[in-house]
């Protein structure tokens, strides 16, 4: 707790130079809103991956080589008969034409039947050539069109990958780089081409891929701010029926709108972006200033009926209000500051934006209001204060809260959430992270989506693709029998796996060429052993292919090669199977000058994101709750005291993953960042509840009586910020993206979850333990050396052992030491001076 | 556009989770194979009389079939390279050829496959066992092999002439012939020990290659050629090919004579080889190719197998088509 002198001067301080401040923060304000208008919403694909992992610094090195991972796939289906008709290869043609000119595409990563690329290799006489399989043109009659058909079905990689093998859909696949997408032309431009293709009835065209999904994500940016201005609108009908009054409206609006230019303007001044799916968050974070506003609103209030004196109500109010806003405050801000902790531009973004908002709210509430309130008439006595329909609901409540806070219910309580504890504990062992494709995690099963990825992975050898790269120490060592043949066997080792529809390598190619050298007969589609032939099919390359042709499967030197393995599904389990597969692969074969390295494509990237997540997501939450409970102890001199506030963060950690495994919400980048959000959230209603028990302890001297009046009060305005949060993101249920709606029912749960713990596990233990502190100094510093000692000496010498949960039992067993302690030498309860 | 909706049970689905104590759904990610039709392509087969099959392929395949080649199943021949020839002696012990020298043998149906010591680092394009013991093997480069000991030891017959020998057939009289590049055919008499180049009038390379009996027999290759002899292949005379694509494999049993090859090119012979029509087929044949041809002597039973898995009944002389090409 801050020294009262010091927020008595403090608050005196900002009520003599009023002006100056004012000043002062309305040039911040104009110069933070002239930076908002750099402010973007939009995702930028370099912000999902962590720029240090092998993987992405591998992708990095050799995207401009082999193409990006960031593909888009379109399959053309024919409703009736089969693709090989005049009408519907035009159409494929008029398809890969638009694509090939779509902004963002990387020309030379198209692959579709009518696309130049494709070749036809083939033996005329005694002449290789490799035309475009629709060669010399688009198809007039039914003859062109069998030879279009013969080529797919003679030329390798053609026949399950572009044209399924039942012949009745299409594939165009597109990279796009990550820099040069353009989401709402992509998304404009996808429908047309769809539209035009399904006009004749007879055709249907499905869409998936990244830069597809995100196009997706972005359409909805208009629902994102209809489900704001909704959110709005409820929240200040909220705040008029509780205050009845225009300034219990404005003022908590106007803060929470200050706080969001700083906070929105620091982001553009610093050029963040802010990806669409982690709105969510903000939005919370804006309702936690509202939230903190009523608080402090209410509490005025309640002082001016009392003392009937302005300024002295200001003081009374924000001295009691000071500590428990300050150290939430700062709880939440350093708790969501510890998101940065991941190596993820996406989600240190997000960490940098959102703890610098959640700091605004210390000028934007505690050191602005005293100053509005200053302004502001002094509110009138409301006739019928405490008699209306929402009075007496808050009150029912907060009876039935103060009922619930004593006797044998509390036991009930203190049993529920012992309760819960275990079984979060238990089920929340189960969650993985990315247990499902990223399509199914943000958008609902029947979206057009997901649809599409479904139809693409059963028809197709699959959507998602995993590179390996062959990099060779010189020049020309892909030329070797033995690496070209050992591509082949590696190649051949991946597709033994689940949910791997295929692969293709130079070898692919090579195979049909060395094929074409002895007269097309099929048993010479093979990798020749010798070096000779070696080097007479990639002359042969050369000359009739071209490296252009090439260039997804070799580099120019013929140094560097690939490995694509394509998978029709994936999770993070075969993701993580299939790297050690390739990983087993490359030990047990190694070739000289060329290493194998691992690991390119969707599946590459998606794993380096799911590692990185996985690793930040479990330092995060250690981070966050040593944060708050240092933050704690040092609030209350006291781990009991701590622990009581931290207790319903504490059963919400585990809770939340396992309502999360039980909702199927997948655990992935834009998940976990919001529920570490989450986790913290309600820490403020404890200390807002807690401290306002120890101060009508020190007046009345009595547990229950404390509890009774701090529920009345601050309980009263507890369930309202709770139930404002609440609105907060409860219209998120209703959107459109399967995403936004799971992670708004997580956050409703958890809200609802700290309130109850606010304002029924708070008292009741509080009512049954009867703690003591603050702790003297010296007992203190004991305290916290019996606690940080172990922790840090775990945390340098056996970091496996440290968790969440041998902290917790850490804690706890100093928590029981302090208590027996505290109660037989008689520390009263009361706030920290 | 494909609004979803919002789903009330999702709410309460998540207000049951937390209140619930139970709670056993599990969201788990379900994985669906692809069809289980053959990919691999299919170079050779061989049925026996009790409809016993095994068909070998593109890297490493090796399939079985106990119904005649109406089910199969596939078998780990521990290998990726492609396998190019199959003989079985019975319904237990086979042999398999493939690149590289590679020679797989099996004891019981399959179950287990080992590598025999060929020797040589040629691809072996065929593969014949007269019985238990007795073998011979051709492949590129003018490659011959021959076994007396079931392909524990495998001696070198190569002639020395640089030529890939693509077919080779046996006889218990110890006549045996073998089929390759450049119009070659190569007649021994002693079981494979020596070879003679014969006179074929053509320089197209020679895929297939059958006798009937010590004298009756027949080569097929390149450009539609089909040669036929009459004195036990000293002689070759050209018969006129009703196709000009390349005819990959041929066998005759009795009146019934089946060649395969490229573009679903199948002839038939119902006269035991002296004259052939082309088969019709439904148009879709046209894209896959044929290598593998085999019936079973005194049955009217055979099976052709070919590129991307394909595989064809035939009885007597007829093409059952419909398994695999189903009228849509």
């Amino acid at each position: 707790m801050l020294p009262r002198s010091w927020m008595e001067a403090y608050i005196n301080f900002l009520l003599k130079f009023r002006w100056p401040i004012i000043i002062v923060l309305t040039i911040m304000t104009l110069g933070l809103a002239y930076q908002l208008t750099y402010m973007r919403v939009y995702t930028n694909f370099f912000d999902l991956y962590p720029p240090g992992h092998p993987y992405i610094q591998l992708y990095q090195k050799y995207r401009r080589m082999f193409g990006t991972a960031n593909v888009l796939v379109m399959a053309i289906e024919v409703k009736d008969g089969d693709v090989f008709n005049v009408d519907t290869i035009n159409k494929i043609n008029y398809a890969t034409l638009q694509v090939v000119e779509t902004a963002g595409v990387n020309p030379y990563q198209i692959r579709s039947l009518t696309h130049p690329k494709m070749k036809n290799i083939k033996i005329t006489g005694a002449i290789i050539t490799a035309y475009p399989i629709m060669y010399p043109g688009p198809p007039k009659t039914a003859n062109d069109v069998k030879a279009i058909k013969k080529a797919v079905y003679t030329n390798e990689g053609v026949h399950g990958f572009y044209i399924s093998r039942d012949n009745t859909t299409a594939l165009i696949t597109a990279g796009f780089w990550e820099e040069g997408v353009d989401f709402r032309n992509l998304h404009e431009r996808m429908m047309k081409i769809r539209t035009e293709v399904e006009k004749d009835g007879k055709h249907k065209v499905y869409i998936a891929g990244f830069p597809m999904l995100y196009s997706w994500i972005f359409s909805y940016k208009n629902y994102i701010l209809g489900v704001i201005g909704i959110t709005t609108v409820i929240i200040v009908l909220m705040l008029w029926f509780y205050f009845r009054t225009f300034t219990g409206v404005w003022v908590p609006l106007f803060s929470g709108t200050l706080s969001s230019v700083w906070a929105l303007g620091f982001a553009g001044y610093f050029g963040y972006n802010l990806d669409p799916l982690v709105l969510v968050v903000l939005v919370l974070i804006t309702a936690r200033a509202l939230s903190h506003s009523v608080q402090s609103m209410e509490r005025y209030h309640e002082e001016y009926h009392r003392l009937q004196n302005k300024q002295e109500a200001i003081l009374a109010s924000y001295l009691s209000l000071f500590s428990p806003a300050l150290v939430s405050i700062a709880s939440d801000g350093l708790g969501i500051f510890t998101l940065a902790l991941a190596h993820i531009p996406l989600i240190q973004k997000l960490a940098y934006v959102s703890s610098f908002w959640v700091f605004t709210i210390s000028i934007s509430v505690v050191t602005l209001h005293p100053i509005i309130l200053y302004f502001i008439p002094p509110p009138p006595r409301d006739p019928k204060s405490g008699t209306r329909f929402s009075d007496r609901i808050y009150n029912a409540v907060n009876r039935a809260m103060v009922k619930i806070s004593n006797g044998g219910a509390r036991y009930v309580v203190l049993a529920s959430f012992s309760v819960f504890m275990i079984v979060g504990m238990i089920y929340s062992q189960h969650l993985k992270i990315g247990d499902v494709s990223i399509g199914k995690a943000l958008l609902y099963n029947s979206h057009d989506y997901n649809v599409s990825y479904d139809k693409v992975n059963q028809k197709f050898v699959g959507a998602s693709q995993l590179v390996i790269l062959a990099e060779g120490a010189k020049e020309g060592v892909i030329k070797d029998p033995q690496i070209l043949q050992t591509l082949e066997k590696f190649q051949r080792f991946m597709e033994h796996q689940k949910l791997v529809g295929g692969s293709i390598t130079i070898t692919t190619l090579a195979r049909r060429l060395y094929q074409m050298f002895q007269e097309g007969i099929p048993k010479w589609a093979i990798i020749p052993d010798n070096p000779r032939d070696v080097g007479n099919i990639f002359y042969q390359f050369l000359n009739t292919l071209g490296a252009d042709d090439l260039d997804s499967f070799l580099d120019k030197n013929s140094q560097n090669a690939t490995i694509t393995v394509y998978y029709k599904d994936y999770n993070h389990e075969t993701v993580v199977g299939s790297i050690d597969m390739a990983r087993q692969f490359i030990e047990q074969n190694p070739v000289e000058n060329v290493q194998f390295r691992l690991a390119g494509g969707l599946l590459g990237i998606l794993a380096a994101v799911n590692e990185e997540v996985e690793w930040s997501y479990k330092w995060n939450l250690i981070l966050v709750m040593v944060t708050v409970f240092v933050l704690s102890v040092l609030t209350y001199a006291s781990v009991v005291g701590a622990l009581i506030v931290m207790i319903p963060s504490i059963v919400a950690q585990p809770l939340s993953e396992a309502v999360m495994y039980w909702m199927g919400i997948d655990a992935n980048i834009n998940s976990l960042p919001v529920a570490a959000v989450g986790i913290g959230i309600g820490i403020d209603y404890g200390y807002y509840v807690l401290s306002r028990i120890v101060e009508e302890y020190q007046r009345f001297g009595d547990h229950d009586r404390a509890i009774e009046e701090a529920l009345m009060t601050t309980g009263r305005a507890i369930m309202f910020t709770g139930t404002t949060l609440t609105v907060s993101v409860l219209f998120w249920i209703f959107f459109p993206m399967k995403f936004q709606s799971e992670m708004a029912i997580l956050l409703t749960l958890l809200l609802f979850f700290h309130v109850v713990g606010a304002l029924a596990f708070i008292p009741g233990i509080v009512s049954l333990l009867k703690p003591h502190f603050p702790l003297p100094n010296k007992v203190m510093m004991v305290v916290l050396l019996v606690t940080f000692g172990p922790a840090v000496l775990g945390y340098f010498f056996f970091p496996e052992y440290v968790n969440l949960l041998t902290l917790a039992i850490l804690s706890i067993s100093v928590a029981i030491g302090e208590h027996i302690w505290a109660t037989r030498h008689n520390v009263a309860m009361e706030l920290r001076e | 556009m494909n609004w979803t909706v919002f789903q009330p049970w999702r709410l309460w689905a998540g207000v049951a989770a937390l209140v619930c104590v139970v709670g056993g759904m599990h969201p788990g990610a379900a994985s669906a194979q692809d069809g289980d039709r053959i990919r691999d392509h299919l170079y050779a087969v061989h049925l026996l009389p009790s409809d016993q099959a095994w068909a070998v392929g593109s890297f490493g395949a090796i399939y079985h079939s106990k119904d005649r080649g109406k089910q199969w199943e596939k078998q780990d021949g521990g290998v990726i390279e492609p396998l190019y020839g199959v003989r079985f002696v019975d319904d237990k012990e086979g042999w398999v050829s493939g690149k590289s020298g590679l020679i797989l043998h099996t004891a019981d149906g399959g179950s287990k496959w080992e590598k025999q010591v060929s020797g040589t680092t040629h691809h072996l394009f065929n593969i014949t066992f007269l019985d238990k013991q007795r073998g011979l093997a051709v492949g590129d480069y003018g490659t011959i092999l021959q076994t007396s000991d079931g392909g524990k030891t495998w001696q070198d017959r190569s002639p020395g002439e640089d030529v890939f020998l693509y077919a080779v057939v046996m006889h218990e009289s110890g006549k045996a012939w073998i089929s390759g590049e450049r119009g070659t055919v190569l007649l021994s008499e002693d079981g494979g020990a020596t070879w003679h180049k014969q006179e074929t009038g053509t320089e197209a390379t020679l895929l297939g290659l059958t006798f009937v009996d010590d004298n009756l027999g027949c080569t097929v290759g390149m450009d539609g050629t089909i040669l036929q002899s009459g004195d036990g292949g000293k002689t070759w005379k050209p018969y006129e090919s009703p196709v000009q694509t390349a005819i990959y494999n041929v066998t005759i049993d009795g009146q019934t004579g089946w060649a395969v090859g490229d573009e679903g090119v199948i002839l038939n012979s119902s006269d035991g080889g002296k004259n052939w029509s082309l088969v019709e087929a439904p148009e879709e044949l046209s894209l896959y190719w044929m290598m593998g041809v085999s019936i079973v002597p005194g049955s009217a039973h055979g099976l052709i197998t070919g590129s991307h898995g394909l595989v064809l009944m035939t009885e007597a002389n007829k093409v059952d088509f419909e398994a695999r090409f189903k009228k849509k």
